[in-house]
């Protein structure tokens, strides 16, 4: 890979923000850590990145409204959603919006990094 | 969790103590059926009709003695009359003078047997005087038998005044005894009068008493009726508090009394057993909440363990133990979630303590909060600053008031506002719940409080969560209002009267 692989987190739970950086940063990606999403709205707006990891559920705007924005504004960027708890519904809507993958909390950040690496590959192709 | 000391207070044996102690305050007053006062009246009248039938039997007998005697006061006047028939014709033709004595014994035998009756008629005086006119008459016709049987020979002169004394005697003895014979008279009808008027008013007297114990008797039974009617109707709407003694005496009704409460016992064991089916039910609503406040802490575990076993031998001391300190209060966090749900469905329905409105609103919110997040709800909570406290049952209001978030947040699928306010009004403690959702029509209003009423789809309500909230309402004697309009949200008032015991 040419360029490094540039990653945005969103999740209300700092612990989550912290360990998924520090494990992604170790494999030479680059993060940025966001737990509101309106500010991770705001740096969407500034910078394009290859893979956003967003949970479901937030104070508004909440992961499937970020989707719903990221995938009308860029088609660069693969969005991986990681949730507590959803209901079949919201793993259709966000299949239908076209999230490139559903994780299911717990999960394991190996699991993370093999899927971010696949993602990055798929919006940089495209 | 909360372990109150206590909580020893079986709340199952709580209530049968209470469903006790109403059955001996029913049973320990004295004994005064129904059936009892019904025979009572009933010897009542008796009694009266009996006075009254012994008295008119009293009446006859005296009527009949003084018509006995009235017959031989005229026998008497018949024999006086017969003397003085007998006399007049001795003066005029000599003969029959020994029976004009006759008659004056005859008449004297019968003046001596009715002298008690006479001596109440007439004054003494009279008496004396028609004894001694008797006499006086008695004598002087015997005088004359002596003049007979001596000679012709009597002379003209003393004939002559012997003959006017003995008409003059005569005449008053007559008068005497006719006076009598009236006087007799005029006290019979005298007597028959006020019998007649004493017995008019007997009979308006039975029937005044008649009156007056039926309708008392009536009143009795028809008060207990429609304090049973008020009952039912109150248990009908969920209050099921036990009977307690209205009245002075035990009567018919103490035993219905006993019997509904016996009723009222097996209602609230079937209420608890409802309200912990809603619980759970209310429970699997929050299922989606619950497992994402599971799953997050049990995650940052996961990752931070992770990120543990890959860098251990990186990091330093203070880094493991940042690490750690963080997993332990990943766990508490977890602990705490599953510490809520078990108390919020644990079964302690009859226990009644010092209850802090705003905890056990801010306790429900917190069970809410994922629910609020998800659906966009925006939460305006005003709750009132040092708000006295309610006697009541922290589990069951957190049941109302979970109820009420979760129908109004049902009730804005398209995100809205929900407020919550808390303030004392009137001696009370106010809960005003609003939420701009799709509304209540007004046909809907009346029966929203009715168990199995459910505007929900099939499965996705019991129609038993306001039913309930209604009853758990009605047993710490607060009140529930609901204003309503269609499209533009509803406001449900919920009233609390405030404890004493901490005023």
């Amino acid at each position: 890979m040419d360029k490094q692989i540039e990653v945005l987190v969103l999740d209300d739970e700092l612990i989550v923000c912290e360990r998924l950086k520090d494990y992604l940063e170790k494999k030479e990606i680059s993060v940025e850590i966001f737990t509101e999403s309106q500010k991770a709205l705001e740096r969407l707006k500034e910078k394009t990145f290859d893979v956003i990891i967003t949970d479901v559920k937030m104070q508004a705007p909440t992961g499937i409204d970020v989707l719903t924005i990221v995938k009308k504004e860029s088609y660069k960027t693969e969005v991986i959603v990681i949730t507590g708890y959803s209901s079949i519904e919201t793993l259709r809507q966000a299949e239908f919006i076209g999230a490139f993958q559903f994780i299911a909390k717990p999960f394991q950040m190996s699991d993370i990094y093999h899927l971010v690496k696949k993602a990055a590959k798929k919006a940089r192709s495209q | 969790m909360n372990t109150d000391s206590s909580e020893i207070n079986n709340p199952s044996n709580f209530t049968f103590e209470q469903a006790e102690k109403a059955k001996i305050a029913l049973l320990e007053r004295p004994k005064f059926t129904i059936r009892l006062r019904i025979i009572l009246v009933f010897l009542i009248t008796f009694a009266l009709t009996c006075g009254i039938i012994i008295s008119a039997m009293v009446f006859i007998s005296n009527l009949a003695k003084q018509q006995e005697f009235l017959e031989k006061a005229v026998d008497f006047e018949f024999e006086i009359q017969q003397a003085r028939r007998y006399e007049k014709d001795y003066f005029l033709y000599g003969t029959n003078l020994y029976d004009a004595l006759n008659h004056v014994h005859n008449a004297e035998n019968m003046k001596n047997s009715l002298e008690n009756k006479l001596r109440l008629i007439i004054s003494d005086q009279e008496y004396k005087d028609l004894t001694y006119n008797l006499d006086q008459y008695k004598e002087l016709l015997e005088q004359l038998q002596t003049f007979t049987s001596r000679s012709d020979s009597l002379k003209m002169k003393e004939r002559i005044s012997v003959e006017s004394k003995i008409r003059s005697h005569g005449a008053v003895i007559l008068v005497s005894a006719s006076n009598a014979i009236e006087q007799e008279r005029l006290r019979m009808h005298s007597w028959l009068n006020t019998s007649m008027i004493i017995a008019i008013a007997a009979l308006l007297f039975i029937l005044f008493i008649g009156i007056i114990q039926t309708t008392y008797v009536s009143y009795q039974i028809n008060q207990s009726y429609s304090r049973f009617e008020e009952y039912t109707k109150r248990i009908a709407k969920g209050d099921f508090s036990f009977i307690t003694p209205a009245r002075k005496y035990r009567d018919e009704f103490t035993n219905l009394a006993i019997a509904i409460n016996g009723m009222l016992l097996e209602l609230k064991n079937r209420e608890e057993q409802l309200l912990q089916s809603r619980k759970m039910a209310a429970v699997g609503t929050l299922t989606a909440g619950i497992a994402h406040e599971l799953n997050n802490p049990l995650n940052n575990i996961s990752l931070i363990t992770e990120s543990m076993i890959d860098d251990f031998d990186e990091w330093d001391k203070d880094q493991k133990i940042k690490m750690l300190k963080d997993i332990f209060i990943q766990v508490e966090r977890a602990g705490t979630t599953v510490a809520n749900l078990l108390d919020f469905t644990r079964r302690d329905e009859s226990y009644f303590n010092q209850v802090n409105i705003n905890d056990v609103l801010n306790k429900t919110l917190n069970f809410v909060a994922n629910e609020i997040l998800i659906n966009k709800i925006q939460l305006q909570k005003e709750l009132g600053l040092n708000l006295p406290g309610i006697k009541g049952n922290q589990h069951n209001l957190q049941q109302v008031f979970l109820n009420l978030f979760l129908n109004a947040i049902q009730a804005m699928p398209d995100g809205g506002l929900l407020s919550v306010k808390s303030y004392v009004e009137n001696n009370s403690i106010r809960i005003d719940i609003s939420d701009t959702g799709v509304g209540i029509s007004r046909e809907n209003m009346e029966k929203i409080f009715d168990p199995f009423f459910t505007t929900k789809k099939v499965g996705e309500g019991t129609g038993l969560g306001l039913s309930v909230s209604y009853g758990i309402i009605k047993q710490h004697h607060g009140q529930i209002n609901v204003e309503s309009k269609l499209g533009s949200g509803s406001l449900f008032t919920i009233k609390f009267p405030i404890s004493m015991s901490e005023s």
